[in-house]
């Protein structure tokens, strides 16, 4: 079982951005405009941008560099962004449990 | 489960029915003469005729059935040879569709018991040409070519007039298929054998292909989930345009790709209608429902599979 990841959340109109409490990729940061590119990507940055699009729609890219992680939405989602903070929770979890 | 099958001869329907019966399913093959045993059920599309008792007893059908939009054979894409999109082949590719589909409409709508999934196969050329856009299966179509309208109206429409609303219905929109003994890759590989390979037109139009072990696994995916319900887009997860599409395959074969073919050539020996739909038409489309649901590609990159193709698997 994994761990669970602390996030802090700052909202910007159509962005989120996301500090987590640990590193998910190297410091150069990568790019996922849509769930297809996520899919490729067997690294972590990758899996964790496979879930957003599979629990968000209307994501028009995710940034992910580090400890920090962009969601740009095509719309203000308002409240529906809970599940991405909530998903970026509990990625470890799930994530160990499919690698095992 | 018990799962009829449409154009089970087919490329794709003779492989897709070996699989089902390895993963436990009874298969049921819809043949147009008298059936020979008990796995085959009477249906003729033309005469809009079916068995409807042993219609009832299936669980789910898979369509595939209607004439190929590609020649059958590399000699068809020459003029005069049958292949080409004259009147008469348009005629066959939109009536064997339509007819089928309102046959399976009308029995859906008038028997009390009935298969309750329903898997048609249906073709990505039902979003039209959209240049580099990302296309997923919530893009709005482009109308005007013919082959849009075959997918949308022949495929797809007719089952909007289907009232059981318990019938899970989905149209596999694939892309185009390559695997061992298809006209397609056939194309592909003895083009590049022979150093011949190179952009189509200025090659930057996307192809969006799939191997078939891919769709097999796909359809089976669709069939046994649940979750899967309308248009799914049958491609992998890495569109090309066409000038990439034949340098990749080009650099596995250890051979060039250099050699450019104007538009005008292949609209003089296909046809401009043929040539447009199967070769020039701008398909950048990706896998957002499948791979939402957790839909695992075996081949979702190009080389890999054109490695397996050139190692005879």
């Amino acid at each position: 079982m994994g761990q669970l990841i602390e996030v802090t959340t700052k909202k910007f109109n159509k962005s989120i951005i996301f500090e987590l409490n640990r590193s998910i990729s190297g410091q150069e940061g990568m790019t996922f405009h849509n769930i297809s590119q996520a899919s490729l990507i067997d690294e972590i940055s990758g899996q964790l941008a496979l879930e957003l699009f599979k629990k968000l729609d209307e994501i028009d890219s995710i940034f992910v560099q580090s400890n920090m992680v962009s969601i740009n939405f095509l719309r203000n989602l308002g409240d529906e962004t809970q599940v991405a903070e909530d998903t970026i929770k509990n990625f470890f979890i799930f994530y160990k449990e499919s690698k095992e | 489960m018990k799962v009829g099958i449409t154009g089970a001869s087919g490329f794709l329907g003779k492989k897709l029915s070996k699989k089902l019966i390895e993963n436990g399913h009874e298969v049921f093959r819809f043949v147009r003469r008298d059936p020979k045993d008990e796995s085959e059920i009477y249906w003729s599309p033309s005469k809009q005729e079916l068995d409807n008792e042993k219609f009832k007893t299936l669980d789910a059908v898979i369509h595939l059935a209607g004439e190929s939009l590609a020649p059958k054979d590399i000699i068809g894409f020459f003029p005069f040879s049958g292949g080409r999109w004259t009147k008469e082949k348009k005629s066959r590719i939109y009536w064997s569709r339509k007819w089928a589909s309102d046959l399976f409409v009308e029995a859906f709508n008038s028997l009390d018991v009935y298969p309750k999934i329903y898997i048609s196969a249906s073709g990505t050329t039902i979003y039209g040409d959209h240049l580099d856009e990302v296309i997923t299966e919530n893009t709005t179509f482009n109308r005007g070519a013919f082959d849009q309208m075959v997918a949308e109206e022949a495929w797809e429409l007719p089952f909007s007039k289907l009232i059981k609303s318990d019938v899970r219905k989905v149209f596999a929109r694939t892309g185009v298929v390559i695997g061992n003994g298809n006209i397609t890759t056939q194309l592909i590989t003895l083009t590049t054998k022979l150093n011949l390979s190179g952009p189509l037109g200025n090659g930057l139009q996307y192809w969006s292909w799939i191997s078939i072990d891919d769709v097999i696994n796909a359809y089976i995916f669709c069939l046994e989930n649940e979750n899967v319900n309308g248009a799914v887009n049958l491609v992998s997860p890495v569109p090309l345009m066409q000038k990439e599409f034949s340098k990749k395959v080009a650099k596995v074969y250890k051979k060039f790709s250099i050699l450019p073919t104007p538009k005008f050539a292949l609209n003089l020996l296909m046809g401009s209608e043929l040539a447009n739909g199967l070769i020039f038409c701008s398909l950048r489309i990706i896998p957002e429902k499948l791979l939402k649901l957790g839909f695992k590609f075996q081949y979702p990159k190009l080389e890999e599979y054109i490695k397996v193709i050139k190692d005879g698997k």
